[in-house]
């Protein structure tokens, strides 16, 4: 597995008898059936359905752990905190004790489960990359750097927050179809998403392009010859 | 991962809305139909809460509960008792209850004045 760090990753602990509804009910994927060693990913959106952020959650036994961008993470908590109202939910940053990595080119099967060993916490993604967490002072050796995961995105057509996934763009524009459930209840934003599906019509969607084919204002990945575009259909 | 502890990884400050003096109105026929839900039982109360939620963020919860153990604010309308929570009082004030005779999307329904918007189905609000 290729390995690069990830610095804008950001650790929140999410706790209390009330955490899985009350995330289930803000964002777009089905996350009431998670069970302790699985993780998953969903996402918050606005009622316009625009991204909030894309997180991971880690179903840990006695609390759930987020994984989320960290140049998000002050819209994310602004969005959730006034609707805890009277639910049993708090909420801890934990990001200063870990550092963050992904894990790309693997070719392991998607499995929705996650491994922790010797505080290293290692996250199945759907996208086909790890999600990798490990305590300060753990050892992880990254052998590859950003720009190396991003050729990976491209040629893979991932979308990752701060490039893809921004409030500028709806959750199935971004290419995150894998996080819509089309099955659970009311989330916010879902009834722009589920009459997107139902008409056939999201109006745009991320694709990988060549880069002489690509339009620039289009462009939310630029690679060595291939680019990621968020494009009109 | 290190998930943390109290002193590691401190809890984050939620955002904890100022409770409001909270006044409703019940419409004749929600009383009605109240009346009908409760029978002699005036012992009982109608918990008007709000949760997270639904297309629009928030969701209306309604209930016949004997207690909660939520801080609540008690109001008595016409011998009915209606229980508000405090955490939600900031959205229900000002609301009134109404019921909604019909065969497809009857039931209770809150008119919201300090809703800016809400779902078609009317189960929600923002």
């Amino acid at each position: 597995m290729t390995i690069a760090p990830y610095p804008d990753g950001h650790l929140s602990v999410w706790r209390g008898r009330d955490v899985l509804s009350f995330i289930d009910g803000l964002s777009t994927n089905l996350v009431l059936d998670l069970v302790e060693g699985q993780c998953k990913h969903t996402t918050f959106t606005t009622t316009s359905a625009k991204v909030i952020d894309r997180v991971m959650l880690f179903h840990m036994g006695g609390f759930v752990a987020c994984v989320s961008h960290g140049p998000h993470w002050q819209a994310l908590l602004s969005h959730v905190s006034p609707r805890i109202l009277g639910q049993d939910v708090s909420i801890m940053d934990a990001t200063q004790s870990n550092d963050f990595y992904v894990g790309f080119n693997h070719g392991n099967e998607y499995t929705a489960t996650y491994s922790s060993e010797n505080g290293i916490t290692i996250g199945s993604s759907i996208d086909g990359y790890e999600m990798i967490v490990a305590s300060k002072g753990t050892s992880v050796k990254a052998d590859a750097n950003w720009n190396d995961f991003n050729e990976w995105r491209i040629s893979q057509c991932v979308p990752w927050p701060g490039q893809e996934i921004t409030q500028k763009h709806h959750a199935l524009a971004s290419g995150l179809s894998h996080d819509v459930h089309p099955a659970k209840g009311c989330y916010i934003g879902q009834e722009v998403l589920t009459r997107m599906v139902s008409r056939g019509k999201q109006g745009r969607k991320l694709v990988t392009v060549s880069n002489e084919e690509a339009k620039p204002s289009e462009v939310t990945t630029k690679g060595s010859t291939h680019s990621l575009s968020i494009v009109r259909v | 991962m290190d998930c943390g502890t109290c002193e590691t990884a401190g809890p984050i400050q939620v955002i904890q809305p100022e409770v409001v003096d909270v006044a409703l109105t019940i419409s004749e026929k929600a009383q009605t139909m109240l009346a009908d839900a409760f029978g002699d039982d005036r012992s009982m109360a109608l918990l008007v809460g709000v949760l997270s939620g639904g297309c629009s963020g928030y969701m209306y919860d309604l209930q016949i509960v004997e207690n909660t153990d939520q801080s609540c604010q008690e109001i008595n309308i016409n011998g009915f008792r209606v229980l508000v929570p405090n955490a939600s009082s900031h959205l229900l004030d000002g609301i009134e209850i109404d019921y909604v005779d019909r065969l497809m999307g009857g039931g209770f329904k809150i008119n919201n004045p300090n809703a800016e918007s809400s779902c078609g189905c009317g189960e929600s609000f923002a």
